[in-house]
């Protein structure tokens, strides 16, 4: 499992500067402002150039406030046939990622997921097949939540390797990043 | 699509040559062997319009997995094995669903603070994950076999290197790259920061050139968003780039504009050699969408139909200011019976304020430190 991932990681890395995104993000959000957000969708902008995920985040208090996450091109995901109704307003969602920069309550989708840990519209065409997110109390299958803990296994286990991974990673990204500065 | 139909039809007509059953069932290596001969056995069908040129029309998906450039282990063999082409295609599949499927602990904790160490244009917060990326699980056939790069000239497959022009650019530029901390360092050094100005930022910050080439010329694959449209008529071929919504207008027959004219996407004239449409572009402002290449960059593109449903890319690049050589490249666009949606990037486009107003909170934050109030 951790050699694909490695295999995919070069797979990317070999398209060099092809591999960047839209927008900055390292412009947009700050590094020393992370975050968990856990709450129900209120509502989905499906626009472009990135979807933006709102979200009613509930604190520790009780009381909810809204924050909007930053996702990425809706288009790609209208082609696998998710569409503006795939992500319905109530659906319990996680993410981690960080601030934006401008202190207003907004993230970076960093990681979005179901409240039970499942990637958002995962194994989902989103038309209203089981578990497709539409359904807050559907919880993980005991096949997922073994596959979470096999995760969390490998996240320990594998903690090394990852982190040499992540470095040969990086060296790539900024090589990308190089070829982005070249063109601005 | 009937559209298309109709299309192909019509070069059944237009064309003397009429392909027989054999055609299509010919093999790549018949087909291969036949454009090195240079004497066609075998007529393949392709689309053609009402006058009996080539019609491009047409949605291609040009997304790749084969790179820009070759590793260097390869040396000059420019093909990869059909057994490695598909294993390697089999893995990132594989590696991409898991992905997809990944489980991740729902009583996780915030990242790190400082950063996830992330580099790039991921700046140390991340991104976003992999769902919402598109680039591909294929690598591109040309002529039958499956190409281990893009660039096919020089013959190691990968760009000349840089002039010492570009690399004292590159040095620059580097000095005043920064990690991102969160801090406005540009206080610390009193130069100029770098969302000063609406126009300090990137062009795909600013909604005016998608990244990483994807518009071109030459146009290459990137990250997401490879959907490019064609539409032709006798004396113009337009190719919509989906991300950002960069539309080129190509003139056949045409002239090149004044050299004083310079446009993001350069100008772009064509002509016919035989059923091959060539693309000449110059005229391109000081950034090129090619990362590294400058207002000097000529780009020489030649677009053909191979079937009725692939067209094949080659280009040319050269930028005497930017690379020692020219560079050649190409790969086969496959078209896709996706549609194209449409790209209002600059109403959507709340990054670009993000980045502004975060850079005005940070040059507070620094004022404040200093016990002034940076008015």
């Amino acid at each position: 499992m951790r050699a694909v991932q490695v295999l995919v990681c070069l797979a990317l890395m070999a398209l060099g500067s092809s591999a960047l995104a839209h927008h900055a993000f390292g412009a947009e959000f700050d590094p020393n402002r992370p975050l968990l957000l856990k709450g129900k969708v209120t509502k989905v902008e499906w626009v472009n150039p990135h979807a933006w995920i709102h979200l009613d985040h509930e604190k520790e208090d009780g009381t909810t406030e809204s924050w909007m996450v930053e996702g990425g091109t809706p288009n790609t995901l209208l082609r696998r046939g998710i569409t503006r109704n795939s992500l319905k307003p109530g659906t319990e969602i996680i993410v981690d990622g960080y601030q934006s920069k401008d202190l207003s309550n907004r993230a970076n989708g960093r990681n979005i997921t179901y409240d039970d840990g499942r990637t958002l519209f995962m194994g989902s065409s989103g038309t209203g097949a089981p578990r497709d997110g539409a359904d807050p109390t559907e919880r993980a299958t005991e096949e997922e939540q073994q596959r979470l803990e096999d995760v969390r296994d490998e996240e320990e286990g594998d903690s090394e390797e990852e982190a040499a991974t992540e470095t040969e990673s990086e060296s790539e990204a900024e090589e990308g990043e190089e070829a982005s500065e070249a063109s601005d | 699509m009937k559209t298309f139909t109709i299309a192909a039809l019509t070069s059944l007509i237009a064309v003397p040559l009429i392909a027989d059953e054999s055609a299509q069932t010919a093999s790549d290596e018949v087909a291969h062997e036949s454009a090195v001969d240079a004497v066609p056995i075998v007529a393949v069908e392709i689309p053609r319009t009402a006058t009996g040129k080539p019609d491009f029309s047409g949605t291609y998906d040009i997304k790749t997995i084969t790179p820009l450039e070759r590793r260097p282990q390869s040396g000059n063999e420019t093909v990869i094995s059909a057994e490695a082409a598909e294993g390697w295609s089999n893995a990132v599949k594989e590696g991409n669903r898991a992905e997809d499927n990944r489980v991740r602990d729902p009583d996780r904790t915030a990242p790190p603070k400082g950063g996830d160490g992330s580099g790039g244009p991921a700046g140390n917060v991340g991104g976003y994950n992999r769902f919402w990326i598109d680039n591909g699980e294929e690598f591109t056939k040309v002529d039958g076999e499956y190409r281990n790069s893009i660039v096919y000239y020089p013959e190691n497959g990968r760009r000349p290197g840089w002039t010492d022009e570009a690399i004292a650019r590159f040095t620059s530029m580097r000095a005043h790259w920064r990690q991102n901390t969160g801090r406005a360092y540009w206080l610390d050094e009193d130069i100029a920061g770098p969302s000063d100005h609406p126009e300090f930022l990137t062009l795909s910050d600013r909604c005016l050139l998608g990244f990483g080439s994807t518009g071109g010329p030459p146009m290459l694959p990137v990250l997401y968003n490879n959907v490019k449209r064609v539409v032709q008529s006798e004396d113009t071929l337009m190719i919509l780039v989906e991300m950002v919504h960069d539309a080129r207008i190509i003139r056949i027959g045409g002239e090149h504009l004044p050299d004083d004219v310079r446009k993001w996407l350069g100008d772009s004239i064509g002509w016919w050699e035989d059923d091959t449409l060539v693309v000449d572009t110059t005229n391109f402002n000081d950034t090129p969408a090619l990362g590294g290449a400058t207002r000097e960059l000529h780009v020489v593109e030649r677009f053909s139909m191979v079937d009725e449903d692939t067209m094949l890319y080659d280009f040319t690049v050269e930028d005497p200011m930017a690379w020692k050589d020219k560079w050649s490249g190409k790969y086969t666009w496959p078209k896709t019976d996706a549609s194209i949606y449409e790209y209002a990037c600059h109403e959507g486009n709340y990054s670009i304020q993000g980045m502004l107003k975060g850079a005005r909170q940070a040059e507070k934050a620094w004022y404040a430190e200093q016990g002034e109030t940076g008015e």
